[in-house]
């Protein structure tokens, strides 16, 4: 059984087709990037698979682990294993980091049937994880994204992969924005998540990601189908010659 | 029959008794002129005045508690006002719109004077009982430092006031809340404020049968500031009004007014703030803001914003918005694992924890950011 499969996926965001018949299949254990110009589709699949309300599948399946996803809420998926890592983390005043990071492992714990974590070793691992993504444990008392910048708002998301531990990752162009340093450091955050046991969608516009977390296939996605699937190489030939020859 | 007498004409029909000082006939005649008036039809749009006006003459008199009166720094007594001139009570500024201050002046034929001087250790502490609760007068002196804290915290009909006098770089922390959701509240503050005072107000209050509050604050004299936060929640069929009202009337003046505010129920909002820039008041620098989410389909939020500047050369900001909990973060929080109504309630307890602080946050917070039913 697939961890994700995606089968003849159409999607209509604002009655727009966006998603135009696309098929995916990810293996527990492997990590896909999907590229591709602007307006291709790339958030869409992401938020389509995380759940996102007005997003409408007019056709096709997303099933995850066997189990058809189409009509599960949201939080049922993250319960279930699911993560969006988010291409513009919400910034949340007066509730925070800490806060907010405590409610989604408890909410998480009781929907698993699970204990919830005590405080002291929750937190401990929180610091832990902060330390390793290179963000000031000073973060986790400010409001949820609030003031932070575009690469803090992404290694939190990426601090969250890691402690809320899903079986499928979908990062959302979490490079954007990010400096060399600060990827490298999400890139080691996602390594460190990536195991034999979960499955990462890493939906990107750059090459240069693929550089420090390898693909496993790459696909490019054009006009809500994708067009071309294929090992690292094809990542680089994009690099060179751009999408043109593969859309027109 | 009695629904459609017109504030002024229940005025009218109050059996006054007589009074003897000098000032009676003064606060009558003034009490119904601004009663009558269309600046009042307008300032009490939104609220029914028959359970603020018309038990007045009947419900009993009471005197506040107050605690921390004993501390050095503090005197108090009352004052006869056959003793003193109504104008060591309240500054003459627009009294005219608290018709209802006036006639509990009349009523009451004295006030709770209280004198403070130097820095004052511990809080002062009012808490009203029900009825016409003697009005308060807070002479904070010169450079005089003081927290007060004052709770209205009766279902009952309840009608007090409290005039502040601030002197010169005094300076004033001020709790104020009215969390019960039952009775009828009438609350009236005026603060006069003097050169270079500092004036900090939060108010939390819910709606209740009947809950109104009139703030009035004067900024007197150059570089006199104010700052005043609130956050307030309606639902079970509650109705809650707050009116303030800035007046900068010297140069450099400084205003802040932030209430957030949320209908999680049945009820009605209203909120009027209210920035008047005087003449001759160069350098003021206002801003007010009121963000209110409307949870419910019953639940009915008035706000209003109101500039009028007559001095060139100031800065006023001003907002006011109603709206609902964000998608964007509710589904970010959904995909967290929390469940709808958990996200809700985070979003909702953030909206207004942000205009949650100092002496009364914890009381504030276990009635406000309550599990509310309809969220």
């Amino acid at each position: 059984m697939s961890l994700l499969e995606v089968k003849d996926l159409h999607v209509k965001v604002a009655g727009k087709p966006i998603l135009k018949g696309l098929n995916l299949t990810l293996e527990a254990g492997s990590i896909h990037a999907i590229m591709g110009p602007n307006g291709s589709g790339k958030s869409t699949l992401a938020a389509v698979i995380a759940g996102k309300p007005g997003y409408e599948i007019t056709d096709g399946e997303i099933y995850y682990k066997g189990q058809l996803l189409n009509d599960v809420e949201p939080e049922v998926r993250a319960q279930q294993g699911v993560f969006l890592a988010f291409q513009y983390p919400v910034e949340i005043p007066g509730v925070s980091n800490m806060e907010f990071l405590k409610a989604a492992m408890d909410n998480l714990a009781a929907a698993r049937g699970e204990e919830a974590p005590n405080t002291v070793e929750f937190m401990r691992r929180v610091r832990a994880i902060a330390a390793d993504l290179d963000l000031n444990p000073e973060f986790l008392k400010r409001g949820v994204n609030e003031g932070f910048s575009g690469g803090e708002k992404k290694r939190n998301e990426i601090l969250q992969l890691l402690l809320l531990d899903p079986s499928l990752a979908v990062l959302d162009e979490t490079d954007s924005g990010l400096d060399i340093d600060a990827l490298q450091v999400v890139s080691n955050g996602v390594n460190a998540y990536s195991d034999a046991e979960n499955g990462v969608l890493l939906i990107t516009h750059y090459q240069r990601l693929l550089e420090h977390i390898v693909p496993d296939q790459v696909h490019v996605l054009a006009d809500g189908v994708i067009v071309r699937s294929g090992d690292r190489g094809l990542a680089l030939e994009l690099e060179e010659k751009g999408y043109a020859w593969l859309t027109d | 029959m009695a629904d459609r007498l017109t504030p002024a004409e229940r005025l009218a029909s109050l059996a006054l008794p007589d009074s003897d000082f000098p000032d009676a006939g003064r606060l009558i005649a003034r009490a119904r002129a601004g009663a009558a008036s269309e600046q009042f039809r307008e300032f009490w749009k939104y609220t029914p005045t028959a359970a603020f006006i018309d038990p007045l003459a009947e419900v009993p008199r009471s005197a506040p508690d107050i605690r921390g009166d004993g501390q050095a720094g503090i005197s108090c007594r009352t004052l006869s006002l056959a003793d003193g001139s109504l104008e060591t009570v309240q500054d003459p500024a627009s009294v005219e719109r608290f018709p209802l201050a006036d006639i509990a002046l009349l009523l009451a034929g004295e006030v709770l004077l209280i004198e403070v001087e130097g820095s004052v250790e511990h809080p002062l502490e009012i808490d009203y009982r029900p009825g016409l609760s003697t009005p308060v007068v807070l002479k904070v002196a010169p450079k005089a430092i003081l927290r007060l804290i004052e709770r209205a915290e009766t279902a009952e009909f309840l009608n007090h006031s409290l005039y502040v006098h601030l002197g010169s770089d005094a300076h004033l922390d001020h709790a104020f809340t009215g969390l019960t959701g039952a009775g009828s509240h009438w609350a009236m503050t005026q603060v006069a404020q003097a050169t270079r005072s500092r004036y900090r107000r939060q108010q939390y209050v819910t709606g209740a049968n009947r809950r109104r509050t009139e703030t009035q604050i004067l900024l007197n004299e150059p570089g006199a500031e104010a700052e005043i936060t609130g956050a307030f929640v309606v639902e079970g069929g509650t109705h809650l009004d707050q009116q303030i009202v800035l007046e900068h009337r010297a140069r450099d003046t400084r205003s802040r007014q932030r209430f957030h505010g949320i209908g999680a129920g049945k009820g009605t909002a209203v909120f009027n703030g209210r920035i008047h820039i005087h003449e001759n008041s160069p350098g003021s620098d206002a801003a007010l803001s009121n963000r209110n989410l409307a949870l419910h389909p019953d639940s009915v939020i008035n706000t209003k914003p109101e500039l009028e500047i007559y001095t060139d050369d100031v800065r006023c900001a001003h907002g006011a918005t109603v709206g609902q909990i964000s998608e964007e973060s509710l589904f970010y929080l959904r995909s967290r694992g929390l469940s709808p109504a958990a996200a809700r309630r985070i979003l909702c307890r953030a909206f207004i924890g942000e205009c949650i602080e100092g002496d009364l946050a914890e009381a504030a917070e276990a009635v406000l950011l309550g599990n509310w039913t309809n969220v």
